[in-house]
C-alpha cells in the first residue's frame, strides 16, 4: 500500500466506564478491498468498527477519514462517504422492502427532496445488486433471514457510499446464506470497487473472502495482511488460544484452519 | 442442586445481615409505639402501659389508644408489611427493578372496585367491598402482564402498561364520582390513603385475606429463587412456571387489594422496601420477603405518624406523603446507573 | 399504488391509500363536525347552519350557534387534533406504542397548575396561563432530569419514560392532596377539570388552540421526514448522518407544546393521545408515523366523547369520561395484537 488509505484508526483507545476496550489502536482500511476483522469474543471488533463510523466516541486518539478527524466533521457529509450496518437490526413493524431501502437514501434527502430522480435510480440499483427483484413491495417480517439480511445490504448500498461497513453481517444466517452473502459482498467490492470492511466470526470464510485480515487481541492489534500472511498457527495460538494445523483450501488456496 | 444451595442461603447466612433484621425490627417496635404515644393529646408511657394491660373504659387516654391509635397502628403495620413483601414478589415476578403495585396499575384495579362498593353502591362494609378490591387488582394485574408481561426488562413497557392501565381505571373512577357531589366528597379524603377510619373490626375482617396472601408469598418464595435464572432455567430445574405466575400473583392481588380496601391506594413504599431490603438482606426470597414486610411496616407507620403531625397540614395522609416522596425517589433510581442491572 | 410527486427540487412519495383514507377521516371530521353544531338542548337544523353563515339567522339561534357551539366545536376539533398529533410524535420517537404524553406524565404539570389556580383564585377563570406554564415547566423539569450527558443520543427514551412517570406520580398526588384542601365547590371545579371538559369555551380559547397549531404545522410537515428515520435504531440513525440528540430535543418540544395547549384548553382528555396514533397507524396499515391521520383521528374522538357528553347531559359529565371509555377498548386491542405477535 503506498497512499494513506481513506479511513483509519490512530493510536485510537475506547473506554466503558473504566474498562479499556480499544488500547491505542491503530490500523487503515485499504482502499479497494475487503477487509475482515477477526478476533476473539469480547475483543473490541465491534467497537473498532463502530468508531470507523462514528457511532462510538473515542476516548483518546482519532478516526480519521480522508485525512480529517471524522470527530470534526459534519455528521451527514459522513454518511455520503460512509455507511455501516450494524449487528442484527431490527427494523419498524410493517416496513416494505423498498421503503427500508429508500430509508438508506436518508443522508441524500431533506424533507423537501424526498424522492429524487437520483434517489429512484440508487433504490433500483440496490435492489438488483442484491437480487432482490420481485420482493420489492414485501414486507420485511415476511422475508426469510437470508433475503432480510440482503435487504439490509442492499439498504447500506442505497446510502451510495465508497466505504462500507457490516458488523457480523452472517449472524443467525446458515452455512448456505453465509456463503451467498459473502459473495455478494465480493462481487460488490470487484464490480464497483467498494471499500468494505466487516466483522467475522468465522476465520475459513474470512480468509476465503477478504483480501485483508485486521486479527485483534485485548483490544490490540495483533497482526495485519494478506489472509495467507495473518492466518497463521502462532496468530491462533496467540489470538484465539487455539492450536491447529493449517491447510490450503483445496479449492482456493486460502488458508484453513483444522483445530486440533 | 438448586434446591440445595437456596436452603443452605436459608439456614446458614452471615451474621450482620441478621444484624439489619434486628434493627428493622427495633425500629418497626420503637415506631409502633410512638404512633401510640404521639398524637393530638400526648399519652404517656405508663398511661399506655396501663390501657394496654389493665384498659378502664372510663379514662379519655385509653378510649383514644383502644378505639383510634391502637387499630390505627395495626393498620399502617399491616399495610405497610403486606405493600413490602407485595413489591418484593412484584420486582421478583417480572423480574423489573421498578415494578410496584401503585405504578402497576393493581392499586388502580382495587380502587376501582372500592369506589363502585363504596361510594356508587353505598357499602359500608370491609366484609363487603373487599370482594370488589380484589376483583379489581385482579383485573389489572391481568390486564397489566398481558400488555407487558412478556417485554425484556430495559424496555419500560411493563411500566408504560401498568401507567395505561392505571390512567385508564383513574379515569373511570373520576367519571364515576362526578355522577354526584356527596361521592366526590367522599373520594378526595379516600383517594389519599390513610388510616383515620381503620378499625379493629375492619383489621379482622381483612386479616385472613392478608394471611392467605402473606402464607402464598411464601410458598412462591422457594421457587422464585430459580424464576431470578430465567424462565427456561427455571423450568429446566423443574418449576412449574405457569403455576408459579398464578401463585405469586394471586399473592400480590390478595395483598395490594387488601391494602386498598383498607387505606387506600398507596404508591412508593413497594417500590422502595425491596430496593432497601436487597441491599442488607441474603439473597434468598423469604428472606427477602420478610425483611421487606418489616421494612415496609416501621416505613409505613413511620409516614402515618409524620403525616399527622400536622407539619403538612390537616390533610395530610401516608398515602399522599408517600406518593409525593415517590417520584423524586424513583427519578432518583432511575438515573442511578445500576437500576438496569439489578 | 404510490404517487411520485416531483416540483424542481421538491420530491414526494404519496400512497394512494394513505391520500384517499386522509380524505375519507376528512370528510367525516367535516360532517361530524356539522352534526355536533346542529345538536344540544336547542336543536338547530342543517337549513339554519346556512342561514347562520349568510347572516340572516335570528338572535338567539345566532348567539348559541356563534358564540356557543362553534367555539366549543372548533376546541374539540383543535385540542384533538394537537392530542393526536402529540401522542404520535411521543410514540415513534420513543418507539412505543403506549409511551403518549398522558401516560408518559406530561399532562399532570399541566393539570397540577391548573388545581392550584383554582385553589388560589376559588374559579376557573384563570386556569388556561397556569396550566400553560405548569405543563411547560413539568416537561422542561423532566427533560433536565432526562437528558443523557454521556450518550451521543441525547435522551434516553427509557428515561424519560420512567422520568415522566416519577413526576406524574408526585404531582398527581399533590393535587390529589390540593383537591383535599378546599371547599366542595372549588373541589367540584378541580374535579371536571382534571377529568377533561369542553365546557363554556369561548372564541379566545379556540383562536388559542388554533393559532397554536397553524404555527406549528410547518414544523409538523418537517419532521414527517427525520421521524420516519427515527423509528428506526439509534445506530442507523446516526449512521444515516441526523443529529439524534438534537432532533430528539426539538421534537419533545414540540409534542410537548401540542400537548400543553391542548390541556390548556380542554383539560387533560384521558387516552386521546394515547389512542390516536395506534389507531391512525392501523387504519393505514403502515408502522411510519402518521401524524396527519392521527391529528384527524384525535379530532374526531374529541369531538365525539364532547358531543357524547353534551348529549346524554342528564348528569353533566365532562368529555373525559368519555374519551377514557373510548380509550378501554383501544388498550384491549392492543393487547390482542401483543398476544397475536406472541402467537407468531
Amino acid at each position: 500500500m503506498s497512499a494513506e488509505p481513506r479511513l483509519a484508526a490512530c493510536e485510537l483507545s475506547v473506554k466503558f466506564d473504566r474498562t479499556t476496550v480499544l488500547d491505542h489502536l491503530s490500523v487503515g482500511l485499504p482502499d479497494g478491498q475487503v477487509t475482515a476483522i477477526v478476533g476473539p469474543n469480547a475483543c473490541g471488533k465491534s467497537t473498532l468498527l463502530r468508531s470507523l463510523a462514528r457511532l462510538q466516541k473515542a476516548s483518546s486518539g482519532q478516526v480519521i477519514l480522508d485525512g480529517q478527524s471524522i470527530a470534526a466533521q459534519n455528521s451527514k457529509s459522513i454518511a455520503r462517504r460512509l455507511a455501516i450496518l450494524s449487528q442484527s437490526p431490527v427494523a419498524p413493524e410493517g416496513l416494505t422492502v423498498r421503503d427500508l431501502v429508500l430509508r438508506g437514501r436518508t443522508p441524500h434527502q431533506s424533507a423537501w427532496r424526498q424522492y429524487s430522480v437520483e434517489d429512484a435510480a440508487a433504490v433500483a440499483a440496490a435492489i438488483s445488486a442484491t437480487g432482490l427483484n420481485g420482493l420489492e413491495e414485501r414486507v420485511l417480517d415476511t422475508l426469510s433471514g437470508g433475503q432480510r439480511q440482503r435487504a439490509w445490504i442492499a439498504m447500506a448500498l442505497a446510502q451510495d457510499t465508497e466505504l462500507l461497513l457490516l458488523d457480523e453481517p452472517t449472524t443467525y444466517l446458515d452455512l448456505p446464506h453465509q456463503v451467498e452473502l459473502l459473495e455478494l459482498v465480493r462481487k460488490l467490492n470487484r464490480e464497483t470497487g467498494r471499500t468494505i470492511a466487516m466483522v467475522l466470526h468465522d476465520i475459513n470464510l474470512a480468509a476465503r473472502y477478504c483480501d485483508h485480515i485486521v486479527a485483534l487481541r485485548g483490544g490490540q492489534i495483533h497482526s495485519t495482511g494478506t489472509p495467507q500472511s495473518v492466518i497463521t498457527q502462532n496468530m491462533m495460538q496467540d489470538v484465539f488460544g487455539l492450536s491447529c494445523t493449517i491447510i490450503a483450501d483445496p479449492n482456493h488456496g486460502t488458508p484453513h484452519i483444522i483445530p486440533t | 442442586m438448586a434446591a440445595d444451595s437456596s436452603s443452605v442461603a436459608f439456614s446458614g447466612h452471615r451474621p450482620h445481615r441478621l444484624m439489619w433484621l434486628g434493627i428493622g425490627i427495633l425500629a418497626m417496635l420503637i415506631s409502633a409505639l410512638l404512633s401510640l404515644r404521639l398524637g393530638v393529646r400526648l399519652i404517656g408511657w405508663a398511661d399506655i402501659g396501663r390501657a394496654l394491660f389493665s384498659f378502664d373504659p372510663d379514662t379519655a387516654d385509653h378510649i383514644v389508644l383502644w378505639q383510634i391509635r391502637l387499630p390505627r397502628m395495626v393498620g399502617a403495620l399491616l399495610c405497610g408489611g403486606c405493600l413490602g413483601v407485595a413489591g418484593a414478589l412484584m420486582q421478583a415476578l417480572t423480574r423489573n427493578p421498578l415494578a410496584d403495585p401503585g405504578l402497576l396499575g393493581v392499586n388502580a384495579g382495587a380502587a376501582l372496585g372500592v369506589v363502585i362498593c363504596t361510594i356508587a353502591l353505598g357499602l359500608t362494609d370491609p366484609a363487603q367491598f373487599i370482594w370488589a378490591a380484589l376483583a379489581g387488582a385482579a383485573i389489572a394485574a391481568a390486564l397489566v402482564f398481558a400488555l407487558g408481561g412478556n417485554a425484556p426488562s430495559g424496555t419500560g413497557r411493563l411500566i408504560l402498561a401498568g401507567a395505561a392501565v392505571s390512567a385508564l381505571f383513574y379515569a373511570l373512577i373520576r367519571g364515576l364520582l362526578l355522577v354526584s357531589r356527596s361521592s366526590l366528597e367522599v373520594y378526595r379524603v379516600w383517594v389519599l390513603g390513610g388510616f383515620d377510619n381503620v378499625t379493629f373490626y375492619m383489621v379482622a375482617t381483612l386479616m385472613p385475606f392478608l394471611i392467605v396472601g402473606l402464607v402464598l408469598a411464601f410458598a412462591a418464595g422457594f421457587s422464585l429463587n430459580a424464576l431470578q435464572l430465567g424462565e427456561s432455567t427455571a423450568q429446566s430445574l423443574g418449576v412449574r412456571v405457569g403455576f408459579l405466575q398464578l401463585l405469586t400473583g394471586a399473592a400480590i392481588v390478595l395483598l395490594c387489594g387488601t391494602t386498598v380496601a383498607m387505606a387506600g391506594p398507596i404508591a412508593f413504599i413497594g417500590l422502595i422496601v425491596p430496593h432497601l431490603a436487597r441491599v442488607t438482606a441474603p439473597t434468598d426470597m423469604r428472606w427477602l420477603s420478610i425483611y421487606s414486610a418489616v421494612y415496609g411496616a416501621t416505613l409505613m407507620a413511620l409516614a402515618d405518624l409524620i403525616a399527622r403531625s400536622g407539619m403538612f397540614g390537616s390533610n395530610m395522609q401516608a398515602g399522599v406523603m408517600s406518593a409525593i416522596i415517590g417520584g423524586p425517589v424513583l427519578i432518583w433510581l432511575v438515573r442511578s446507573k445500576g437500576v438496569r442491572k439489578l | 399504488m404510490i404517487y411520485t410527486v416531483r416540483l424542481g427540487s421538491l420530491s414526494v412519495r404519496l400512497a394512494r391509500r394513505h391520500l384517499l383514507i386522509g380524505m375519507g377521516l376528512l370528510l367525516a371530521l367535516l360532517i361530524a363536525g356539522g352534526m355536533a353544531l346542529q345538536l344540544g338542548q336547542f336543536d338547530l337544523g342543517a337549513g339554519d347552519l346556512w342561514t347562520a353563515y349568510r347572516g340572516e339567522l335570528d338572535k338567539i339561534s345566532q348567539m348559541i350557534l356563534l358564540d356557543h357551539r362553534l367555539p366549543r366545536v372548533l376546541v374539540a376539533i383543535g385540542a384533538g387534533a394537537a392530542f393526536g398529533v402529540s401522542g404520535a410524535i411521543f410514540q415513534s420517537m420513543l418507539r412505543n406504542p403506549m409511551a403518549s404524553p398522558d401516560v408518559i406524565g406530561f399532562n399532570a404539570g399541566a393539570s397540577c397548575a391548573a388545581v392550584l389556580a383554582i385553589l388560589v383564585f376559588g374559579s376557573a377563570r384563570f386556569v388556561l396561563p397556569w396550566a400553560l406554564t405548569g405543563g411547560l415547566l413539568t416537561a422542561a423539569l423532566v427533560l433536565l432530569l432526562a437528558w443523557d450527558r454521556n450518550g451521543k443520543s441525547g435522551i434516553d427514551p427509557y428515561r424519560l419514560i420512567l422520568v415522566g412517570i416519577g413526576a406524574s406520580l408526585t404531582l398527581g398526588a399533590t393535587s390529589d392532596l390540593l383537591m383535599s384542601m378546599t371547599d366542595e365547590q372549588r373541589a367540584a371545579d378541580m374535579a371536571q377539570w382534571l377529568t377533561g371538559t369542553l365546557n363554556a369555551r369561548n372564541q379566545a380559547d379556540a383562536a388559542l388552540i388554533w393559532g397554536g397549531l397553524a404555527a406549528l404545522t410547518p414544523v409538523l410537515i418537517w419532521l414527517q421526514f427525520p421521524l420516519n428515520r427515527l423509528i428506526m435504531s439509534d445506530d442507523f440513525v446516526h449512521g444515516f448522518g441526523l443529529r439524534l440528540a438534537g432532533l430528539r430535543l426539538l421534537i419533545t418540544g414540540v409534542g410537548v407544546l401540542l400537548a400543553a395547549l391542548a390541556v390548556s384548553v380542554a383539560g387533560p382528555l384521558p387516552f386521546v393521545a394515547f389512542v390516536a396514533g395506534p389507531v391512525a397507524r392501523r387504519v393505514l396499515k403502515t408502522g411510519a408515523p402518521v401524524l396527519f391521520a392521527a391529528a384527524l383521528v384525535g379530532a374526531l374522538v374529541t369531538l365525539g366523547a364532547d358531543t357524547a357528553a353534551r348529549m346524554l347531559s342528564v348528569v353533566q359529565l365532562p368529555a373525559g369520561v368519555f374519551t377514557a371509555v373510548i380509550g378501554a377498548p383501544v388498550l384491549m386491542w392492543l393487547l390482542v395484537a401483543q398476544f397475536r405477535k406472541g402467537a407468531l
